[in-house]
């Protein structure tokens, strides 16, 4: 016999008690917040981002928003980047050319910024989710030091449930396309010294949102 | 790992005395249940509750279909591209991933934290096979440094204090002196940056796997757990059989408890949900992807009494509730799991007779239940596990006395009016400043010996009933 073989038949002449189905009438969500408005998600998520350290931003118009991308670049001249049509901020190719600034693939670890785009975003917790693939590269949220995500307000969801849910409804094909999704909830962070929290061990320090109409 | 749990006693000892250690532990352990209590009582604490019951029901209903639902994970990970192995015990686990080593030819490995792995001992396998391993969380670095196992579940080095991390970092690294924790984590940050780039293959464990979609979940803190599973070649992900979940709608309700017991944080920084290799239209992520279902002594605890603990998710919560773990850190258990849950596996994966302390590490307070996100019944099953002491004759032999002495005088009414007296005079006689001589000293050691009354509690009642 295989060990698989052994395994499952050690457990299948094992008899484990199922629990009363009593005990679980409704299914709950963790952080419910029963008829929340499209602002209060918005303002929900804002909260959430900040008090993990955060940056947000919410331009009025995309030349802002542009503005805001380049004034965290900064001096830097090479930096990496989603596929622009994955980031919803028509303009910023051209810009970034413009200012002789060149996106790079190259794992290199002299690399400062990279900017993406986030599929969906989650209020009760002030998360972004990142899909991998396609011209969404995960190591430009990840080997940088400054993340920068570009995304629509209307695509914050009120938490992981209600996202989990949609999913479902869409038979999960997009979800199982990936090799792997991301949820990111703020900077990268450790405890390990002394409990000190110590911002940017090994994914970036510094996560700019901006929040585009 | 072996157990060194039989030393429980004297380790615990030692540790008691230990200042700098006491301390650390102490101001880390009341962080961290002050963090859980926050978090899980977010919306109130009766929501809290209710929440801890969600997940405690969702990971017993899938306990009791088990073997259905790893062949349905096994199933949608094969979909998806993962290739799947089972392995019934650590040196079966470790073989295969030594072959799996051999066959993508790699020399270079990166680990993001497992305990699996290190209840299997998988380091000092493939160091055997001369293939480098490093330890990427910040705290499993520092652990490997300096040759030591983990203290806490959740956070290995907390019985260290910065200074002695930071001695670590100038003896056996080249930092330079400083007093900065944040240059320390910088120092180490591009040590291991480089290890990551330069690494063949990925080692992970699993905090979930989703059987209706075949996801491999992981949740970190620093995202060396994303560096592992994108940059290497190959990842390996060892996961212990009794992770496995039923759905997505499950996961979003386990995911968010083990993050809010573990270390009050509403959900971890990154959470990854693995898919297997990377498709063909993306660059990143490695070209294979194996999963190991390990064994290693679950089947069994699931065919025993036992079989509730395999809910345990490993959030260490119970570990930062427990009072005798403030006092004596995680060291002492002997093994890999410490704490009231590594008082229960550490006995039950390794056998009772080379555990024989841990069941009695406790005051049976019931904080641990209390805290714990799937409401695993730890005091029962430590008063179980020394039942079963007992029977299996593994019990100091003195007590089967003293408990036979204690029956003999509690079921008559005579002897045990005449004991307490006796007892109220001898002990009123030989506890000077409350401290007990030998070889009754062992007692108030560390504990106050309390004066007898001067009448007993039967006595005053026999005379209120007369003076009525």
């Amino acid at each position: 016999m295989s060990s698989r073989q052994v395994i499952l038949k050690t457990l299948r002449e094992a008899s484990f008690l199922s629990p009363d189905k009593n005990l679980l009438s409704e299914y709950r969500h963790v952080t419910p917040m029963p008829g929340a408005t499209r602002e209060a998600i918005l303002v929900r998520f804002v909260q959430e981002a900040v008090a993990l350290g955060v940056h947000i931003y919410r331009p009025d118009h995309p030349s802002e928003a542009i503005r805001i991308v380049l004034e965290i670049i900064g001096n830097e001249k090479k930096i990496m980047a989603w596929d622009f049509s994955h980031i919803l901020l028509p303009g910023l190719s051209n810009e970034l050319e413009k200012e002789r600034i060149k996106v790079v693939e190259e794992l290199d670890p002299s690399i400062e910024i990279g900017i993406t785009g986030a599929d969906v975003a989650l209020a009760s917790t002030g998360t972004i989710i990142l899909f991998n693939g396609g011209g969404k590269l995960s190591r430009v949220s990840l080997l940088p030091q400054k993340h920068i995500a570009i995304f629509r307000e209307d695509q914050i969801l009120l938490d992981f449930e209600t996202w989990v849910q949609g999913l479902a409804a869409d038979k999960m094909d997009v979800f199982r396309k990936t090799n792997s999704i991301t949820a990111i909830s703020g900077p990268s962070r450790t405890a390990d010294i002394a409990m000190e929290q110590i911002i940017g061990m090994h994914g970036p320090g510094e996560l700019h949102v901006i929040i585009v109409q | 790992m072996k157990t060194q749990s039989n030393h429980f006693v004297r380790q615990s000892e030692r540790n008691i005395q230990d200042k700098g250690l006491s301390t650390a532990v102490k101001k880390a352990t009341r962080k961290a249940f002050e963090g859980r209590l926050k978090a899980m009582g977010e919306t109130s604490i009766e929501h809290g509750e209710q929440i801890r019951m969600q997940a405690a029901f969702v990971k017993r209903r899938v306990l009791a279909d088990l073997p259905y639902f790893l062949e349905l994970a096994e199933q949608r990970m094969i979909e998806n591209g993962m290739r799947v192995l089972w392995a019934r015990d650590g040196e079966e686990a470790c073989q295969q991933v030594l072959e799996i080593a051999s066959n993508h030819k790699v020399a270079q490995v990166v680990k993001s934290k497992s305990m699996l792995t290190e209840e299997i001992g998988l380091n000092e396998s493939l160091e055997k096979s001369n293939i480098s391993v490093v330890e990427t969380d910040l705290g499993e670095y520092i652990l490997q440094l300096n040759g030591e196992w983990p203290s806490h579940i959740v956070t290995p080095v907390l019985h260290k204090t910065k200074e002695s991390i930071r001695d670590l970092f100038i003896d056996k690294t080249d930092m330079p002196f400083t007093n900065d924790s944040r240059q320390i984590a910088q120092h180490a940050r591009k040590i291991l940056r480089n290890a990551f780039l330069k690494a063949d293959m990925g080692i992970t464990g699993g905090n979930f796997v989703i059987a209706e979609t075949g996801t491999l979940c992981l949740a970190t803190n620093e995202g060396n757990g994303r560096m592992v599973t994108s940059l290497p070649r190959v990842h390996v992900a060892l996961v212990g059989i009794e992770k496995v979940v039923a759905t997505l709608k499950d996961f979003a309700t386990l995911t968010q408890a083990l993050s809010r017991s573990a270390t009050g944080q509403k959900i971890t920084v990154y959470t990854s949900m693995i898919h297997g290799p990377s498709r063909p239209d993306e660059a990143d992520g490695p070209e294979s992807v194996y999963v190991i279902f390990v064994d290693n002594g679950r089947s069994n605890i699931y065919a025993s009494k036992y079989a509730e603990v395999l809910a345990c998710i490993r959030c260490g919560a119970c570990l930062n509730a427990c009072p005798v773990y403030h006092q004596i850190g995680g060291h002492p258990y002997g093994w890999v799991y410490p704490g009231p849950i590594g008082s229960i596996i550490t006995p039950l994966l390794n056998g009772l007779e080379n555990a024989s302390p841990l069941p009695y590490a406790s005051s049976l307070c019931g904080a641990c239940k209390t805290a714990c996100p799937v409401d695993i019944d730890i005091p029962a099953m430590l008063v179980a596990l020394r039942n079963d002491l007992i029977e299996n004759g593994l019990s100091a032999g003195v007590m089967d006395f003293v408990m036979k002495t204690w029956m003999g005088m509690m079921t008559s009414k005579s002897l045990y009016s005449f004991s307490g007296k006796a007892a109220s005079l001898i002990f009123n006689k030989l506890a000077i400043e409350k401290i007990l001589p030998s070889p009754l000293n062992g007692w108030t050691k560390y504990r106050q010996f309390p004066e007898f009354a001067k009448k007993p509690f039967h006595a005053i009642w026999e005379e209120r009933g007369k003076k009525q």
